[in-house]
């Protein structure tokens, strides 16, 4: 508790425990506030903290403010890896701990429970996830848990909001709540604590450096015996044999429904890849290619902007300045009134092509990507994926649970570089943000592709680009294994159950990553249309053009309107594609500049975050490694394609 | 036999895991002396495991798994 004198006192409630068993949907209910939640381990990889929502009739009363605190998931307190050590420390500075376990895995959610209570922290076990219990005809024994850890036991379902009003009631209640003990201390385990008791300031500290913590031993100075880790065997299997027995009296038999067969079925290697394909085919093609690039956008663009919105902006403006549309030639400084008009109307106009871009095409395929992403993480399919996919991506120097990130990359692969923190070795690590930043596209930019190839002629333009990538994909992660040094981490991970993903969740998921990635954006596209209009009324555009010009037509065999995508690409790599809609190009060219783009260099933002989880050597190292595979990868289609399509 | 021998559908009881995966199987709640179902097994991929009892589902790399011993029942 933090007191400062005059003010309200402050009491830390930190939700703590098993990854995936609702810790951040049980946040979003008491701070009403959202932070993400997926269906697999690991979706929280920062702490967030958040006030404690009170009625308008609690506000003036309590002298206290309940601070909630959303942990990442672990499964024990001791030992962490180096990321996973932020929550230790929030458990240990907090007042109250709300340890919440999943109803469906009390056989191993209750060792961290135990862990805790021999801490000897204030602590209330939150048992969630009943409704889908429930479903599976497991019964809970909640006063046998409750006596045997002398704690108190609530039951919630989350998801559905059961449960959770009491635990903010329970919150509220904590200061004058006579009746709370601390757990009860195993005596087995205490008599490993007792040697440390006296020398440090805590029994959770004592009991960490029992547990072979050396990182806890070093901060309190103190050397770890030599017979450390068997004393942490220990007192391991004294608390799994009291798990194991507490399981046995409290929980009854699971009865598995249909939803699990059919989550086993996609662990079928023959099932689950011909499932995996079927994914690929109806989200990429189907959906985001064909309805939401082809049908929706087409729709908002031509129909709408394109037919109101956009002559009643030339409208205006044209009344009160003149404007060139598709002017190439010096204006500035001979006209400026126009030069201005053709900034704000002009081709590439702020008011016109912009506001085009952004709400007629940015906007539908950002929702659209994010929305088809959140059904694919709530549904728990993509763990599953993880596991069909373990093999080959080891053979690539990562293992199978980058496929996360990887996926999330085609959303958008500055918030997918940021994710691979997931991720447990520094090679994987390197080796996936690389393959993000060469390969993977992001959401707007595979929206307009996908929407620019299936305009073309169907299936076979995409298939030749979808292929080359996944062919530079395989041949850069082989290269890469081999050259970076270290030890690849290996795929060890729990399996969350099938689930029908719930409505609002999709919605309050899609609707918050869309914002985040529409307020990057907007200012951006801004500036490159300013920059881009700037360029054109002073004429540099002309020039710069024209200077290219031989490098695409030599290179890429491209006509000199290109060289302006891969300009704009630059800044983002979605910019670069939209530029793509207004040239006529043959089927072969669409292709190579549709490849082209997706290989060439992450956009900036992506380039800033690489720079932080890396370096600076490592981000410029992709740049530039990017900039030669695109060019050498586009020389060589343009060559070939002519032949195919 | 190692884990990596066992096919799908089959029950298993752990005998041994080596001490450097110990702690990391442990926290997941495989420890040796379980008894588990093979629920999946593909020819280089991870073996999916459920405890018996157990709702969750563990996945143990190839890797992994060719260092534990087990018994098929
Ligand atoms: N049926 C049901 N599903 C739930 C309940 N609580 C959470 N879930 C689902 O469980 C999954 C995990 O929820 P999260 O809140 O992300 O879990 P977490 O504990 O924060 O997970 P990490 O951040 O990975 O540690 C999501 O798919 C939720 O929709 C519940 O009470 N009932
Ligand atoms: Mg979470």
């Amino acid at each position: 508790m933090s007191f400062i004198k005059g003010e309200k006192k402050t009491i830390k409630v930190a939700l703590v425990g098993n990854p995936n068993v609702g810790k951040s949907v049980v946040f979003n209910y008491l701070t009403s506030s959202y932070v993400d939640v997926s269906n697999y381990a690991g979706t929280t990889i920062e702490v967030s903290v958040g006030n404690l929502k009170l009625s308008e009739t609690e506000k003036p009363c309590s002298d206290y403010a309940f601070q909630v605190i959303d942990t990442p998931g672990i499964y024990s307190v001791s030992n962490l890896q180096e990321e996973e050590t932020v929550t230790r420390d929030y458990i240990l500075e907090a007042d109250l701990i709300i340890n919440v376990v999943s109803a469906l895995s009390l056989g191993r959610d209750l060792f961290l429970t135990k862990q805790l209570a021999d801490m000897g922290k204030p602590m209330l076990v939150l048992i969630n996830q009943y409704d889908e219990a429930k479903k599976h005809k497991i019964n809970v024994k909640v006063k046998v848990i409750s006596q045997a850890l002398g704690l108190d036991v609530e039951l919630s379902s989350a998801t559905l909001g059961e449960g959770l009003e009491e635990l903010r009631n329970y919150i509220l209640n904590f200061i004058d709540n006579a009746k709370f003990k601390p757990g009860r201390i195993s005596k087995e385990v205490d008599n490993y604590c007792v040697p440390y008791l006296e020398m440090v300031f805590d029994r959770a500290s004592a009991l960490l450096i029992a547990e072979a913590d050396a990182e806890v031993a070093k901060a309190n100075d103190i050397v770890l015996p030599s017979n450390a880790t068997s004393h942490r065997k220990e007192i391991y299997n004294i608390r799994n044999r009291e798990v194991d027995e507490l399981v046995r009296e409290a929980v009854s038999e699971i009865q598995f429904a249909w939803m699990d067969k059919l989550g086993d079925l996609f662990l079928n290697p023959v099932i689950g890849s011909l499932t995996a394909v079927v994914v690929v085919y109806t989200f990429l093609f189907l959906f985001l290619g064909v309805f939401v690039a082809g049908t929706t956008v087409d729709f908002l663009e031509n129909n709408i902007f394109k037919a109101y919105y956009e002559p009643f902006m030339r409208n205006l403006v044209g009344s009160i300045i003149p404007y060139d549309s598709s002017s190439m030639t010096s204006t500035l400084f001979t006209d400026p009134a126009r030069a201005l008009g053709t900034i704000l109307v002009g081709d590439y106009g702020v008011l016109t092509l912009t506001i085009t871009y952004l709400y007629a095409l940015l906007l539908p395929l950002v929702f659209g990507f994010y929305l088809g992403l959140a059904f694919l993480e709530d549904s728990g399919y993509l763990p599953r994926l993880a596991v069909l996919v373990d093999g080959v991506l080891s053979s690539l120097g990562m293992n199978g649970r980058a496929i996360i990130p990887l996926i999330l990359g085609g959303g958008c692969v500055t918030m997918a570089t940021v994710t691979t923190r997931l991720l447990s070795t520094k090679k994987e690590k390197l080796i996936t943000i690389a393959l993000l930043g060469l390969t993977i596209p992001c959401s707007a930019q595979l929206g307009v592709i996908q929407g620019l190839l299936t305009n073309i002629g169907g299936f076979l333009p995409w298939l030749i680009w979808g292929g080359t990538l996944f062919l530079v994909f395989v041949l850069t992660g082989l290269v890469l294994n081999k050259l970076v040094p270290g030890e690849c981490g290996h795929f060890v991970s729990d399996i969350p159950p099938i689930r029908l993903p719930i409505f609002k969740n999709l919605m309050q998921k899609t609707i918050q990553r869309t914002k985040v990635f529409m307020n990057e954006a907007i200012p951006a596209f801004f500036i490159a249309a300013l920059v881009v209009s700037v360029l054109q009324v002073t004429g540099i555009l002309k020039y710069i053009i024209n200077w290219a010009e031989p490098i695409l037509a030599d290179v890429l065999l491209l006509p000199k309107e290109v060289t302006l995508s891969f300009i704009l690409g630059m800044i983002r790599r979605d910019f670069g594609a939209f530029g793509l809609m207004e040239i006529p190009l043959s089927a072969a060219q669409l292709v190579t500049v549709c490849v082209v783009l997706t290989l060439f260099v992450p956009c900036i933002a992506t380039v800033a975050v690489m720079i932080k989880e890396k370096n600076l050597k490592i981000a410029m190292g992709i740049w530039v490694s990017s900039w030669i595979l695109a060019l050498g990868i586009g020389a060589v289609l343009a060559r070939v394609l002519p032949f195919v399509l | 036999m190692n884990l990596n021998q066992v096919k799908p559908g089959q029950s298993i009881k752990i005998d041994f895991i080596p001490e450097d995966l110990e702690l990391r199987l442990f926290s997941l709640g495989i420890k040796a002396g379980d008894s588990a179902e093979c629920i999946s097994h593909s020819y280089y991929g991870p073996v999916v495991l459920r405890k018996d009892r157990a709702f969750n589902q563990v996945a143990i790399t190839h890797r992994f798994a060719e260092a534990i011993s087990v018994t098929v029942k």
